[in-house]
């Protein structure tokens, strides 16, 4: 089973249209959704979560229409997680327990002070959080109430490199229960690289592929070359490029290039690098 | 629900202290200016909506267990609990103070209260669903401007329409039951207003 399944989802707005997206996340997986800033995940996180009414297209979470009347019920079971924490700035962590056990049917008390007492978290106003105290604060409210799926939208810009690292951390041993799935957006894509499964590369509004990360870089290689020797690599095998005056250095399809030619092992920065790229051109 | 009213109790717990002084403060001089307090308790929901705006609350409670109508439905609680909470007091302390001075409690008193908690909720009912659709900012322009006109409009044409339905003393209750009806019904519609506000925006 899919944790989540988008089918033909469009939003448009006045100078930005979502169009035709398709993606799933199989169940006990990590999602990786990566674009630029603007490209519209936080838009296709806030359909999933029917935050905001899509234009046409389905959205199913946990098995159930995200529209239908049991989806209010089904946010229970989902941990969210968003680039900023949004918690009034007077409450305290205390403070966020009452409210929360009072919001989530699942809502654990005590794991909730066991992720207080190991991020370390002051019993003092959300407004004299860090940056990364507010995350952590996030996090620890949205693995509190035993969720089945995370949504985590930019929940690690602007996170110095270590704290990113602890929080990375986190998400990946929540995934060590195979019932339990994540989707990650950021436009960070070293982060993605460490822990995603599937990458959903989102450029302008549009999806430009949703494959398993494993896979993209096994299907994607470097050719670095000069402009003579670059003629013989067949147009479809490129799927982007960059020319200077000392040659070119391309994104290629190994499949569709002749093992004669010398590649070089490829990252999901260079694919993502190279194909947005092409896209705009 | 509760989550949301302890959550908006949390946020506004200094206005509730400065609110209750207030009360009590206004409440020592007679019922007129008790009502002062009343009203001030209708503004606290706008005060949680704007805590709620500045933190983007609003943006994270999109995202859990919430409906759209008890978000909607938790700034009226609070402004009816709040409202209820400064009826009751002035109502204690002018009975206490009636007690402590020796003179008679007036019911008067207690009638020109129930007027006035139906104006408190009344503004609450009228301005809400500013707020939900403008933000904080404009609503409150809105709210001071609802205050300013009903004022004027009660000096201008307060004596005009008393005369035009012969308004007489003995017809009080039959005007308070009708209040209480009208206050009733403005409420419920603004409170079906801001809902489809709510889920537009």
């Amino acid at each position: 089973m899919n944790a989540i399944e988008v089918k033909n989802l469009t939003k448009k707005y006045t100078d930005f249209c979502l169009d035709n997206i398709e993606l799933s996340l199989p169940t006990g997986s990590i999602l990786g959704l990566v674009g630029e800033n603007g490209a519209g995940k936080s838009t296709i996180i806030n359909l999933i979560m029917n935050a905001i009414m899509r234009d046409s297209g389905q959205i199913s979470v946990l098995g159930i229409d995200n529209q239908s009347k049991e989806f209010n019920n089904v946010k229970n079971d989902i941990g969210i997680v968003l680039d900023e924490a949004y918690f009034p700035e007077v409450i305290t962590p205390k403070n966020v327990n009452v409210i929360m056990k009072n919001t989530y049917q699942n809502w654990d008390e005590k794991l909730y002070y066991n992720y207080i007492n190991k991020f370390s978290l002051p019993p003092k106003a959300f407004k004299d959080f860090s940056k990364g105290m507010k995350m952590k604060l996030a996090i620890a409210v949205a693995l509190s109430h035993n969720p089945k799926l995370l949504i985590l939208d930019e929940a690690t810009s602007g996170l110095d490199p270590m704290v990113r690292d602890e929080i990375l951390d986190i998400f990946n041993e929540f995934t060590r229960d195979e019932t339990h799935s994540v989707i990650l957006s950021s436009h960070i894509v070293s982060d993605l690289e460490k822990i995603c499964d599937y990458i959903a590369f989102v450029h302008k509004g549009k999806l430009v592929f949703c494959e398993e990360k494993d896979k993209l870089i096994e299907e994607y290689a470097i050719v670095k070359m000069s402009n003579s020797d670059f003629e013989a690599i067949p147009p479809k095998a490129i799927k982007g490029m960059k020319k200077s005056k000392f040659g070119v250095e391309a994104l290629v399809l190994k499949s569709a290039v002749s093992n004669a030619i010398a590649t070089e092992h490829t990252t999901l920065e260079d694919i993502i690098l190279f194909l947005a790229k092409e896209g705009n051109n | 629900m509760k989550a949301l009213l302890l959550k908006d109790s949390y946020t506004i717990a200094r206005q509730m202290k400065i609110f209750l002084i207030l009360i009590l403060f206004l409440a020592c001089y007679g019922s007129s200016m008790s009502g002062f307090a009343i009203i001030y308790a209708s503004m606290l929901p706008i005060t949680a909506l704007a805590y709620d705006e500045r933190s983007k609350w609003n943006t994270l409670a999109a995202m859990m267990p919430y409906s759209q109508t008890s978000i909607v439905m938790s700034k009226y609680v609070l402004g009816y609990i709040s409202i209820g909470i400064a009826a009751i007091i002035s109502c204690l302390a002018q009975i206490a103070i009636s007690l402590y001075k020796h003179t008679n409690f007036e019911v008067e008193g207690i009638l020109a209260i129930v007027a006035v908690i139906c104006i408190a909720l009344l503004l609450l009912a009228f301005t809400l669903p500013f707020m939900f659709r403008f933000g904080v900012e404009k609503g409150r322009i809105a709210f001071f401007t609802l205050i300013a006109a009903t004022g004027l409009g009660s000096m201008v044409f307060g004596k005009r329409l008393a005369a035009l339905f012969e308004f007489e003393v003995a017809n009080t209750a039959f005007i308070g039951i009708i209040l209480v009806v009208i206050t009733i019904i403005i409420n419920i519609v603004s409170i079906i207003v801001s809902e489809k506000i709510y889920k537009i925006n």
